[in-house]
Order: structure tokens, then sequence, then C-alpha cells
């Protein structure tokens, strides 16, 4: 089985050659593919609702604040950087820097799901629920779907954070900090094409 | 900090964040055909997804086939869907 | 001659080891062959009876072919038990990965795949029953038939407690041969979060997220099925090794 690089490449812009090492752990990459093509087919059910009641979508639509997407949009994408700051940070054995970049993207991760929640409660206030049409079922089961990646994402950083704050000695260590990371950053991708295709495509 | 984050990625998380920015407010009061502007909503948020992949998944250093493979992967989504969106 | 023997019957052990768990392995591409054919096609329970039919029609629905869904299910009720030795096999194997420790997570892998098997047999049972007099009132044949698919497709704890076990497990084996490879874990994990949104089945009655949906049945179902003869090649591949290492071990030390 592969492992991952243990010589630490410099954090700079360097054009690295596309034939290097597999980032993270092989394994990671097949929960990222197995999770693209799912989200693919669940996009697809969506559009395929929407064609037959385009009324009630863009009416449903327009009820959603795409404020808080948005907002959200910013948050994650914040965070992954702060992830990508994490790995270069342990693969250099910047241990403390690590840390502190891991904690700031749980910060930022866990600013996501606050705001989600204020999002779900304003919108039930205003009696929207999953029962009140089609269009709001898929939307609270989407994000809801994707809020669960979002928790899961944040229990792999907080062990990744442990590993790294430790030292992240060997391929091993490197390998399971790596595969947070990817995971986290797959968060990142899927509400990137959540947010537009939910809360925009009618 | 900042000098743990390669500048090419610096670039695309604003790249990114502008992107975003930008087809929300013009989404809002567009004067542009419902059928272009969903396939274009489409388009670019796949082509936000490539660039996380490359950048921030570090594809870019990564074995030409698997870089290859989720690119054809969100290639074929986005195709797929946007042909969807389309014709359904 | 005394140490020839006892080397004989030593290897002689391996084997049969080795048989007994590889037939355990192959149990769980029974499982799946049996539950989906014998409950779903024969039983003719997939395509699902329609979660927001009236208690006429699903009643109608039963007595339609009634044997044949009698005989299915009994098919799939054989499944399940299958579904035994094929976890305790998973258990075995990951106990070689927890040699140095309190086999925790292979004891929590098997405990939690038992209540997997009675939730899986309590739904058989309910549909035989609901088959069994489907001329009755038909709302009560159409009560026990939402038990029974709420049942079948919604506890998915114990088998996260499964899969969880066996990914740390997994990803905790740091020997140069790994009992399971390390991909696994990650493919664990995944088919974990995918069975999740089959809780989604108890809020709708229609449309995808009901238990004749997309995302409430299909999906889930479909990494369910594909976990088990996954997990019968891995199986295979660790215990190959695993009888292997030990013919080796039984041929060069001298036994007693």
């Amino acid at each position: 089985m592969s492992r991952p690089q243990t010589a630490p490449p410099p954090a700079t812009d360097a054009d690295r050659p596309g034939s290097g090492q597999v980032p993270g752990e092989p394994g990671i990459w097949l929960v990222v593919i197995a999770d693209l093509v799912v989200f693919a087919v669940l996009f697809g059910m969506f559009l395929n609702y929407r064609a037959e009641q385009p009324a009630l979508w863009a009416a449903s639509q327009a009820k959603l604040t795409a404020g808080f997407g948005f907002a959200n949009t910013v948050i994650l994408l914040t965070s992954s950087l702060a992830v990508v700051a994490a790995v270069n940070a342990t693969r250099l054995g910047r241990t403390v820097d690590a840390g502190r970049a891991f904690a700031a993207a749980m910060g930022c991760g866990l600013v996501f799901v606050a705001l989600k929640a204020v999002e779900w409660t304003l919108k039930a206030r205003d009696g929207v629920v999953p029962d009140t049409n089609d269009f709001f079922a898929q939307y609270y089961v989407f994000t809801g779907l994707h809020l669960l990646h979002v928790l899961v994402g944040l229990t792999a950083l907080l062990f990744a954070r442990r590993i790294a704050r430790a030292g992240a000695h060997g391929p091993h260590d490197q390998g399971l900090v790596q595969s947070a990371a990817i995971f986290w950053h797959l968060v990142d991708l899927l509400w990137l094409l959540l947010f537009p295709i939910v809360y925009f495509v009618h | 900090m900042t000098s743990l984050v390669p500048r090419s990625v610096q670039v695309v998380w604003a790249t990114l964040v502008a992107i975003t920015a930008v087809s929300w407010w013009t989404n809002a009061d567009s004067g542009l055909d419902r059928r272009v502007a969903g396939a274009a909503i489409l388009a670019f948020a796949f082509a936000k997804t490539w660039l996380v992949a490359i950048h921030f998944m570090d594809l870019r250093a990564a074995p030409a086939g698997l870089r290859r493979t989720v690119e054809a992967i969100l290639a074929c989504s986005c195709a797929g869907l946007i042909g969807w969106f389309l014709l359904a | 001659m005394e140490g020839e023997t006892g080397r004989a019957a030593h290897l002689r052990d391996v084997d049969i080891s080795r048989r007994i768990q590889v037939t355990c392995a192959w149990c769980g591409v029974g499982f799946v062959v049996l539950l989906f054919g014998g409950w779903g096609l024969i039983g003719g329970f997939i395509p699902m009876l329609p979660p927001d039919g009236s208690p006429e029609r699903i009643a109608e629905l039963y007595s339609e072919h009634a044997d044949l869904r009698r005989f299915g299910l009994i098919l799939g009720m054989i499944g399940v038990f299958l579904t035994v030795p094929f976890f305790f096999a998973i258990s075995m194997q990951m106990r070689r990965a927890e040699e140095r420790r309190v086999p925790m997570l292979a004891m929590l892998q098997f405990a939690s795949g038992l209540l997997v098997t009675v939730v899986l047999m309590i739904p058989m049972l309910l549909f035989l029953g609901a088959s069994y007099r489907p001329e009755r009132t038909p709302e009560l044949t159409q009560l026990v038939n939402e038990l029974s698919y709420l049942m079948l497709i919604l506890p998915w704890p114990p088998i996260i407690g499964q899969l969880l076990a066996l990914s740390i497990a997994t990803l905790a084996d740091r020997s140069p041969r790994p009992v399971f490879p390390r991909w696994s874990a990650y493919f664990n994990l995944w088919v974990a979060v995918l069975l999740t949104p089959a809780s989604m089945i108890v809020f709708f009655q229609s449309g995808p997220f009901a238990w004749a949906g997309l995302l409430g049945f299909w999906i889930p179902a479909a990494v369910f099925g594909a976990w088990y003869p996954v997990m019968t090649w891995l199986l295979l591949r660790a215990i190959g090794e695993e009888s292997r290492a030990a013919a080796a071990a039984a041929t060069e030390v001298p036994a007693r």
C-alpha cells in the first residue's frame, strides 16, 4: 500500500509535477469519489422535481435567505484555507502553528453549524418545515445531509489536530492528518455545489 | 501563519469568494433567461469545485490518474446536470 | 514419529480453521442473495409496497401470490441468520489486529452485529405474519406492513456500531501486513454516513425520502448490500493470510 510522502516539500508556490504522491491515504479518495457520485445523483433528482414543479421551486427559493448560504460559503472557504495552512505546518513539523490552524478551521466549522441552526430555526418559525412542500423537504434533507458531513468532518479535524500537536511522526500520522484535511475540503466542495443549486437554480 | 498558505491557494480563495459574491448579486436581479441563468449557475458551481479539488485537495501534485479521475467525475456530473436541467 | 504426527495434526487444525472461516465469510454473500432475492424479488417486497397505499390496496397486494411471498420470506429469514457466522468471522479476524490489547472492538462489532441480525429477523417474521391472513381487516395488515418496513430499513445505529469498530480497528492496525487494507476503513466510514438518511423514512409517506424512495431506501440499500460482498472478499484475503502464516509457523517450530 502506497504511503504518503514524508519529506517536507516547500509550502511555497512550487509548481510540483503531476507525478507525485497521492495526497492523504488512498482510501480517502474512495470516499471523495463515491460521495461526489452520490451527490450528483441527488442533485439530478432535485433538478428532476424542479422540472415537474418550476413555479413551486421559484416561489419556494424566494423564501430562502441567500445571505446565510453566502456567509456559510465564505466561512467554509476560509476554514479550508486554515486547513491548508494546518497541513503544511504539520509537514514542516511546526506543531504549534498546526494546532492553531486546525483550531481556526474547527471554529469556522462551528460557526457554520450555528448559522445553519439559526437559518433552520427562522424558517421553521415562519412555518416552513420539511412537510411544507417537495422543495422544502429536499432543502432540509440536502442541507441536513451536508450538515452531517460537517459534523463528521469536525470530528476528523479534532483527531487530526491531536495527531498534529503530538508531532505527526512518520508517514502513518501524516497520512491521517492529510486524509482528514481532504475530507474537510470535500465538505467545502459539496457546499459549493449545494448552495447555488438549492438556492438559485429554478 | 500566512506563509503556510501558498500564494496560489490564497488567490484561489479570493477567486472563489468573488465568484460566489458576484453570482449571488447578479442572480438577485438578472435579466437573463431562466435557462441560461440556471446553466450558468451550474457551470460556475462546478468550476469552483474544480478549483477546490486542484488547489485545496492538492490534486495538482497528485498522480495524473487520480487527478484525471476526479476531474472526469466533476466534468461528467457538470455536463449531466446541465443537460438534465435544460432538457427536463 | 511422535513429533511428525503432532505437526501433521497442527497443520490439519490450521486447515480446518481456515475452511470454517472461509465458509463463514461466504455467508455474507449468501445473506445478500437470500435477503434481496428471497424477501425482495421472490417475496415481492422490492419494488416496495407503496408507503402511501391505502389499507385496502396493501391487503390486496398481500393476497396476490401469497404463497410465493411466504416462500420468499422464509428464504429471507434463512439469509438473515447467515449474518451471525459472517459477523463472527469478521470479529475473529479483527481480533488478530487487537492481539496485544483487550479485543474491545472485535466484541463491539459482534455484539452490534447480533443486534442487526435481530432487527432483520423480526421484520421477516412480521412480514410473514402480515401475509398469513391477508383477508383480515385491511388496517391491521397495513400496520404490520409498516412496522416491518420500518424495522427492516430504519435501525442503522447498530450498523454504525459495527462499522465504527471495524474502521477504528483497521486504522489503528499499524502492522506492516494489516488484517484489513487501510482503504477499507474509509469505505466503512462512508457506508456509515450513507446509511443514516434511512432515518427519513419515518417522516415521509411519499417521494424520495419515503421507504420506496431514492434516499430513503435505494441508496442506503445499495451501500448496505455492497458492504457484504466487499467484506467477504476482504475476509477471504485475511483468512488466507492468517492460515499461511499459521502453517508456516507450524512447519518451522517443532510441535511440543
